[in-house]
């Protein structure tokens, strides 16, 4: 474990807004003298120090996540997949001043989201350790374990996880001042919104953790190239070995094996080693590379986080190698080149790659569950336009999206990717029932009232109305067929006695 | 003839103030030097020092019960932990001095390890002392070369036995 150095936080003053005016103003500090990096302390005892100043520490501020560079500096065996959540999540984490804006709750909701739920893109252990480990009593791992938070929970799981008083506790017994502490104000009725109590333990967890880095120690070292070598889920088990019982490294490893983490991470190896026909025998850095090497392929050519180490461990326990992998991989990327134009030129508009298409043909049933709400409205628009769906806008792709069951956006979703495209056929084949056929005062339906038939609540339409109001149009379509010797009629009434087919 | 020699009478070195100040050294005893000095006020008779020094073993015995036998029997609560101190040492250098009296992670090596006749609390044996070093943070182990070159060390170990090529990770 990393030395955990108590840390202080600037003073609390989210997007520049005063503080409360029922916390005590701290007494104005005296300003520096000009002059070198000097600076005289006067302490008790009546003797007198001068210190150089020390490089300011690593300081992310409120508000500010820590970003790329910061991992990079501070967090060793830091993956490229890891690089390529960060940024998104940097780019993601645009909070607007005012404590209790909605919209910083749905950013920091997702950003959890996202780290810790399953189907998530998730960040490699070591830097979801960088972010959260300053937290005592927090395992991130708990929260990462449980991808089934109740129902209509989904956005509070996080929060309620992050602002357990306990953990709230810890974290103030960190460095928060009491002038943090009384403007924290616990509980719901007022105070700090969750949004902020967020972004405060995300950022005293970073600066605790920059600050247990700032001192490179043996522990240190050992644990980075543990990571490096993915093995940090193991890591406690070596510290206690090597450093507290001093065994030497070598019986650690042996001892290390019988354990539940070892048999847990290379479960991949001791599968793929108890197969009858495996054509050889793999060590664990034989494993440890071909699973590198297929995370790699996959992050080259899959969105972050559809394939993951665990998978990957799955595959090479089924006998799959890095070579079959790679074609697999290849095949659904090739596929994703060759897509549908329309979709594509969609996807394309809303900023998905061909990776996210090929993870879609490669499995269909992940990849769905995987798209986001932009990827599903882009699908869904390219589909309006392959059935020669009218009417179908922007808005109402983006309204089924936001609705579709997908585990990266909304795992309650009340309905499926391809219940809506059904619902589209369904429309595309009712639009005979959205012209004037029979004539002007028939009664005729819109493109929301037929897709409002079989997705309920569709763009405001109540279901039992939409069928009805269909219901009236196919009669109404029909009722010259079933009139037999009624007059044809338009909107100026009645045209004429009407004429015997030829 | 013989000339009958009475054997001479042994007789006690006096105590001085310096000898009392070296007890209480020896034996681990938080004492002030005014409180020194209000005891020996008016002269130090043998008496006096007698008391003294059964008081100062008595009060060892009650701050070190985990070597009260020891301590009991004669042998200075500074004897009983040199071994714990010269490792302390070595490890962290010569200039590493251990206060077992205050400081919770020094103290430790006395009552850190556990009886195993009666399951109490026991001084910690040597290699219990070692680890203790080498794990709590607070005594900077880690971030002496000695450390270093175990990690080293440890991480070519590890690499080896999972089959790593030479030189990897280092």
């Amino acid at each position: 474990m990393a030395t955990k150095t108590p840390v202080t936080i600037p003073d609390y003053n989210p997007g520049g807004t005063p503080p409360s005016t029922t916390v005590p103003k701290p007494k104005p500090k005296p300003k520096p003298k000009p002059g070198p990096t000097t600076t005289s302390t006067t302490v008790p005892a009546s003797t007198t120090t001068s210190t150089t100043v020390p490089a300011p520490a690593p300081t992310l501020g409120r508000f500010t996540y820590p970003t790329l560079d910061w991992f990079q500096k501070n967090v060793k065996g830091i993956t490229a997949s890891d690089k390529a959540k960060l940024g998104t999540l940097a780019g993601q984490l645009a909070l607007v001043p005012g404590k209790d804006n909605p919209s910083n709750v749905e950013t920091m909701t997702k950003i959890f989201n996202d780290l810790t739920q399953a189907g998530g893109a998730p960040l490699t252990d070591k830097v979801m350790d960088a972010m959260f480990g300053g937290i005592k009593n927090y395992n991130w791992r708990d929260l990462k374990a449980d991808p089934s938070p109740p129902q209509g929970e989904v956005n509070k799981f996080a929060v309620f996880k992050a602002r357990n008083d306990q953990v709230w506790r810890d974290i103030l017994s960190q460095g928060v001042t009491n002038i943090d502490r009384n403007s924290f104000n616990f509980g719901d009725d007022g105070g700090v919104s969750q949004t902020q109590r967020l972004v405060d333990g995300l950022i005293m967890a970073t600066n605790a953790q920059a600050a247990a880095t700032t001192k490179s120690n043996a522990v240190n070292t050992l644990n980075n190239q543990l990571d490096a070598w993915g093995l940090g889920s193991l890591e406690e088990h070596f510290n206690d070995l090597i450093w507290k019982q001093g065994i030497s490294a070598a019986d650690a490893m042996r001892a290390v094996r019988q354990t539940k983490a070892y048999k847990t991470r290379f479960a991949g190896m001791l599968a793929h080693n108890a197969l009858p026909d495996a054509p050889l025998k793999l060590t664990e850095a034989t494993f440890l590379s071909t699973e590198q090497q297929m995370l790699n392929t996959a992050n080259q050519y899959l969105p972050p986080g559809f394939i993951t180490e665990q998978m990957v461990g799955n595959l090479i326990g089924k006998g799959v190698g890095a070579h079959e992998f790679d074609q697999r991989v290849m095949k659904g990327y090739a596929a994703a080149q060759n897509a549908d134009p329309a979709t594509k030129k969609y996807l394309n508009l809303q900023g998905v790659s061909d990776k996210g298409i090929a993870a879609y043909y490669l499995d269909t049933t992940r990849g769905e569950e995987f798209l986001t709400k932009e990827v599903a409205a882009a699908t869904l628009r390219g589909y309006s336009d392959n059935i020669g769906l009218n009417g179908f806008n922007k808005q109402m792709a983006d309204e089924l999206a936001t609705e579709v069951r997908a585990a990266a956006d909304n795992p309650y979703g009340t309905f499926t990717l391809d219940q809506a495209r059904k619902a589209m056929d369904y429309a595309a084949s009712g639009a005979t029932l959205t012209g004037i056929t029979a004539g002007a005062n028939a009664p005729t339906v819109d493109t929301t009232q037929l897709i409002g038939s079989k997705i309920a609540g569709f763009q405001d339409t109540v279901q039992e109305d939409a069928q009805r109001a269909i219901s009236m149009a196919q009669q109404a379509q029909a009722a010259p067929f079933n009139k037999g010797g009624q007059y044809d009629a338009n909107a100026k009434g009645v045209t004429g006695l009407g004429s015997a087919p030829q | 003839m013989t000339e009958d020699k009475k054997p001479a009478e042994k007789v006690e070195p006096e105590m001085t103030v310096a000898d009392l100040k070296k007890m209480v050294h020896d034996y681990a005893i938080p004492m002030s030097d005014t409180t020194m000095d209000d005891i020996t006020k008016g002269g130090l008779t043998p008496e006096k020092a007698k008391a003294f020094e059964d008081y100062v073993k008595t009060a060892a015995q009650g701050l070190y019960p985990t070597l009260a036998p020891q301590i009991k029997a004669g042998i200075p609560t500074a004897y009983l932990l040199d071994p714990y101190r010269q490792i302390a040492k070595q490890m962290l250098g010569g200039d590493h001095e251990p206060n077992f009296m205050s400081d919770p992670k020094a103290s430790a090596a006395l009552s850190g390890g556990s009886d195993p006749a009666t399951g109490r609390p026991a001084p910690m044996s040597l290699d219990q002392w070692k680890g203790h070093i080498r794990s709590h943070p607070g005594f900077n182990w880690q971030e002496t070369p000695a450390a270093h070159e175990q990690a080293s060390a440890a991480i070519q170990d590890i690499g080896r036995e999972m089959g790593m090529p030479e030189g990897m990770g280092q």
